[in-house]
C-alpha cells in the first residue's frame, strides 16, 4: 500500500513538473517548435549536416568540396570548437539518438580509434566508395579500427623543422647542412647558437607533444598493436626521454609554458628552430618582417633502429554516421571530393596551403609554388614528399591516457631518477587509468 | 598610528583591487593589439582595435548570437524568479507534511552533477522534440534547486505578521504573494535575478549539447568558435570576450546595492 502510494506520489509529481514546465515556458516554447518545424519544412533533402571546427580551414575545404560535387547537395557546416565537437559527439552516440545525428563529422586522428572502439555501428565503413591505396598509409592506419577502415583521410600534419637560416648562418650552417641532421647534430646546434645569443628551440617540460613526432619518425608508438602499454621496454621511447632531459639540462633552450609563450618565442625571434607538424606554418607566418628568415628541413633522425626523417603532428579525417539522414548522400559526397578529386587539394593547396593526404593529388601544379617567406622554397612540394614516407603507426584508442600516465612520471625522470622504473610506474598507471 | 595602519590597509587593498582587476585591463588592452603581440605579452594599447572587431564580426554571427542569449537569458531570468519565488514562499509560508521531503528531494538533485544529467537530457529532449529549439534551454533553466532554496531562506525572515494582517484585511493568497511579498522582497529578487542571469549568460555546456545549428547558437558558444582554429587570432576573441563580459557586469553594477542587501538577506 505504502508503496503504491508513493509510486503514485512520484508520478504525480513528475507529470506536475513537466506540465509546470510547459505552461510556464509557453510562450517561448510555442515560438521555438514554429520556428522547428518551419525550419524543417525548409531543410531539403540533399542537405548534408557537417560537424567540425575552424571555418576558416575546415569549412572552407567543404565549401570547395561542394563546388566540385555540384547542385546535388547542400553543406550545413555546423562550426564548433574541436574539444566542444567531440563532447557533442560523445553525447549524441551514447544516448543513442539517431535524430539528430549529423551525416558527417570531423575527428582528429588521435580521437578516431576511441570513437571507433567505443561505438562500433555508428560509423559507415567506406571500404565500398574509397580506394585507400590513393591515400597516404600512415593516415589510413589512423581511421582504421579492427580490419575495417571507416574515415576518409583529410588534412596532413606532416613534420618539419621549421629554422631561421639567418641564425644558422651565423654559426656557419648552410641550407644543405639542415638537410640529413640526427638529433645529436641537433642538439650541437644549441651549444653553437647560445654563444651568438640565440636559443635553439622552446622546451615545455609539461608538454611531450614532441615525442608524437619522434615516435612516429621511428615507425613506434606509446602503445602496441594490442593497445597495451609499451613505455619500458621501447627503445625509441626511452631515446625522447634522454633527448628530453637532454633539452631540460641544457641552457640554449626558451622555457615556456603554454602555447602563447611557444607562439611568442617563435614569433619573437628568441628561437632558431621549431619542429611541429605543417600547421605551425600559419602561426610562424604572423611576422612578417621575418620573412624570407625560415626554411623547412626533414625532421632530425633518432639512433633508433628504423627512424626516418619523416612524422606527424596532428590532423583529421572525415567520418559518415550510418544512421544519419543522408548518409548514402554524405558518403557519395565524400568519395566524389575528397576521396576523388585532384581539382579540390588542387584549390585547397593553393588558397589555404592545406596539405591534404591523397596521393594522386601530390602533381597538382599548387605544389610548385614558391614561397617568399621561406626563402623560395617550395614548402607544399617538399611537405608532400615527406608526407608520402611516413611511417604508419597504429596510434589505438589510448593515446591521450598514455601520454598523461607518461607526463606524471616525467618530473622524477628529468631529476635524475631511473628511466626503466619510471616508465614502468607510468604503465601500472595507465594500465589503471583504461580498465 | 592609526594613520600607518589605515595606509597598510589601502596599500593592501590596492594590491588586491590590482590583481583583481589586471584580467580586465589585459583583456582590453588585448582586444587592440595583434594576435602575435598579445602572445608576445605586450601590455600597452595597440592600433588593430577595429580590425579585430571586424574580424570577430567577419568570423562568427556575434550579432546573432548576442540576440539568442539576451533572449534566452531575460526570458529564464523572467520565468525562473517567479516559479522559484513561488515555490520558496510555499515551503516557508504554507504547512504541510511531505513539504520536508520535497525539500530534500530538491537539496539532494542539487547533488547530481551535470554531467551525469547529460545524456537523460538530450534523450529526453529528442523525444520531446525540442532539441535545437530555445524551449530546450528555457525549461531545465527555470526551475532551480539553488534559487528555490535562496527564496526559502530569505523568506524565513519576511514577518509573518504582514501576512496574517493582510488576510484579516482580506487580501487573498494571490494578492498576498503578489502585492505584498514581492515588492517587500525587492533586494532578495534582485539578488537572485543576478545569480539567474549569469547563469543563464555563461551557460554553456547544455546549449552546446542542445542546440544543433549555428543560427541558434548563444554568444559563448560562438566565441569559443573563434578561437578554434589551429591558429587562434587571440586579438579578435579578445573582442568576442568583451562583448560577452558587458552585459553581466552591466547587471552587476546596475543591481550591485540590492545585491548586497539580497545577500545579507535583510527585509525593512
Amino acid at each position: 500500500m505504502k508503496k503504491k502510494i508513493l509510486a503514485s506520489l512520484l508520478a504525480g509529481v513528475m507529470a506536475a513538473s513537466v506540465l509546470a514546465g510547459c505552461g510556464s515556458g509557453a510562450a517561448s516554447d510555442s515560438a521555438a517548435q514554429d520556428e522547428q518545424t518551419s525550419e524543417a519544412g525548409k531543410s531539403e533533402d540533399n542537405e548534408i549536416t557537417v560537424w567540425g571546427w575552424d571555418k576558416n580551414m575546415n569549412g572552407y575545404a567543404l565549401e570547395e568540396a561542394q563546388k566540385v560535387y555540384g547542385d546535388g547537395v547542400k553543406i550545413n557546416f555546423v562550426e564548433m570548437a574541436k574539444d566542444d565537437c567531440l563532447t557533442k559527439l560523445h553525447t549524441v552516440l551514447a544516448s543513442g539518438v539517431t535524430d539528430d545525428l549529423p551525416d558527417i563529422v570531423l575527428i582528429s586522428d588521435l580521437n578516431a580509434q576511441g570513437y571507433l572502439m567505443s561505438y562500433p555501428d555508428a560509423f559507415r565503413p567506406m571500404e565500398d566508395v574509397i580506394n585507400y591505396d590513393d591515400f597516404a598509409e600512415y593516415k589510413t592506419a589512423a581511421v582504421s579500427y579492427d580490419g575495417v577502415t571507416y574515415g576518409v583521410p583529410f588534412d596532413s600534419g606532416v613534420a618539419a623543422l621549421y629554422y631561421r637560416t639567418d641564425y644558422l648562418s651565423e654559426i656557419g650552417y648552410t641550407d644543405e647542412m639542415m638537410q640529413d641532421l640526427t638529433w645529436d647534430q641537433y642538439l650541437e646546434l644549441g651549444e653553437k647558437l647560445k654563444e651568438k645569443g640565440h636559443m635553439l628551440q622552446t622546451f615545455n617540460p609539461n608538454d611531450i607533444a614532441e615525442f608524437q613526432i619522434m615516435l612516429q619518425s621511428t615507425g613506434k608508438w606509446f602503445t602496441d598493436a594490442e593497445g597495451n602499454a609499451d613505455f619500458a621496454d621501447n627503445a625509441a621511447l626511452k631515446e625522447c626521454y634522454d633527448i628530453f632531459c637532454r633539452l631540460n639540462d641544457s641552457d640554449f633552450t626558451k622555457v615556456v609554458s603554454d602555447w602563447t609563450e611557444f607562439a611568442g618565442a617563435v614569433n619573437g625571434g628568441d628561437v632558431a628552430c621549431v619542429l611541429r607538424g605543417c600547421w605551425m606554418t600559419s602561426t610562424i607566418i604572423q611576422s612578417e618582417d621575418q620573412s624570407g628568415k625560415w626554411k623547412i628541413a626533414p625532421v632530425p633522425k633518432m639512433s633508433t633502429e628504423g627512424a626516418t626523417h619523416y612524422s606527424n603532428q596532428g590532423g583529421s579525417s572525415w567520418f559518415v554516421l550510418k544512421n544519419s539522414k543522408n548518409s548514402e548522400l554524405a558518403a557519395d559526397f565524400l568519395s566524389k571530393t575528397f576521396g576523388g578529386s585532384t581539382e579540390l587539394y588542387n584549390t585547397l593547396l593553393s588558397e589555404k596551403s592545406i596539405i591534404g593526404t591523397y596521393l594522386p593529388a601530390s602533381d597538382v601544379e599548387a605544389y610548385d609554388q614558391e614561397f617568399e617567406f621561406f626563402g623560395g622554397q617550395q614548402v607544399n612540394k617538399l611537405l608532400a614528399d615527406w608526407m608520402s614516407k611516413i611511417p604508419a603507426v597504429d596510434t589505438g584508442a589510448f593515446s591521450a591516457e598514455a601520454q598523461s600516465a607518461l607526463l606524471g612520471v616525467t618530473p622524477s625522470i628529468l631529476e635524475g631518477g631511473d628511466l626503466t622504473e619510471n616508465l614502468q610506474d607510468a604503465e601500472q598507471q595507465f594500465e589503471q587509468s583504461i580498465q | 598610528m592609526r594613520r600607518i595602519k589605515s595606509l597598510f590597509k589601502h596599500a593592501f587593498l590596492i594590491l588586491f583591487s590590482l590583481i583583481c582587476i589586471f584580467p580586465f585591463y589585459w583583456m582590453i588592452v588585448s582586444a587592440t593589439n595583434v594576435s602575435k603581440d598579445i602572445t608576445m605579452g605586450k601590455l600597452t594599447f595597440g592600433n588593430a582595435l577595429l580590425i579585430n572587431v571586424r574580424n570577430a564580426f567577419q568570423n562568427a554571427d556575434i550579432l546573432r548570437a548576442f540576440m539568442n542569449s539576451a533572449f534566452l537569458a531575460i526570458v529564464i531570468t523572467v520565468l525562473s524568479l517567479l516559479i522559484c519565488s513561488i515555490a520558496g514562499y510555499a515551503f516557508v509560508i504554507f504547512p504541510g507534511k511531505v513539504k520536508n521531503i520535497l525539500f530534500l528531494a530538491l537539496i539532494a538533485s542539487m547533488m547530481v552533477p551535470f554531467a551525469a544529467k547529460i545524456i537523460p537530457m538530450f534523450r529526453m529532449f529528442s523525444n520531446l522534440g525540442l532539441l535545437n529549439s530555445f524551449g530546450s534551454i528555457i525549461l531545465p533553466a527555470i526551475g532551480t534547486p539553488f534559487l528555490i532554496f535562496f527564496f526559502k531562506q530569505n523568506t524565513h525572515a519576511f514577518p509573518l505578521e504582514t501576512i496574517q494582517a493582510a488576510r484579516v484585511d482580506g487580501l487573498g493568497e494571490y494578492g498576498i504573494f503578489f502585492r505584498i511579498y514581492m515588492p517587500m522582497m525587492k533586494s532578495t529578487y534582485a539578488a537572485a535575478g543576478i545569480f539567474a542571469f549569469m547563469a543563464s549568460w555563461n551557460n554553456y555546456m547544455w546549449p552546446l549539447i542542445a542546440l544543433q545549428s549555428t543560427d541558434k547558437f548563444s554568444l559563448p558558444l560562438a566565441v569559443s568558435n573563434l578561437a578554434a582554429g589551429f591558429t587562434p587570432d587571440y586579438g579578435m576573441v579578445m573582442v568576442g570576450i568583451i562583448i560577452s563580459t558587458l552585459p553581466t557586469v552591466l547587471v552587476f553594477f546596475l543591481l550591485q546595492k540590492a545585491f548586497v542587501e539580497g545577500m545579507v538577506g535583510s527585509v525593512k
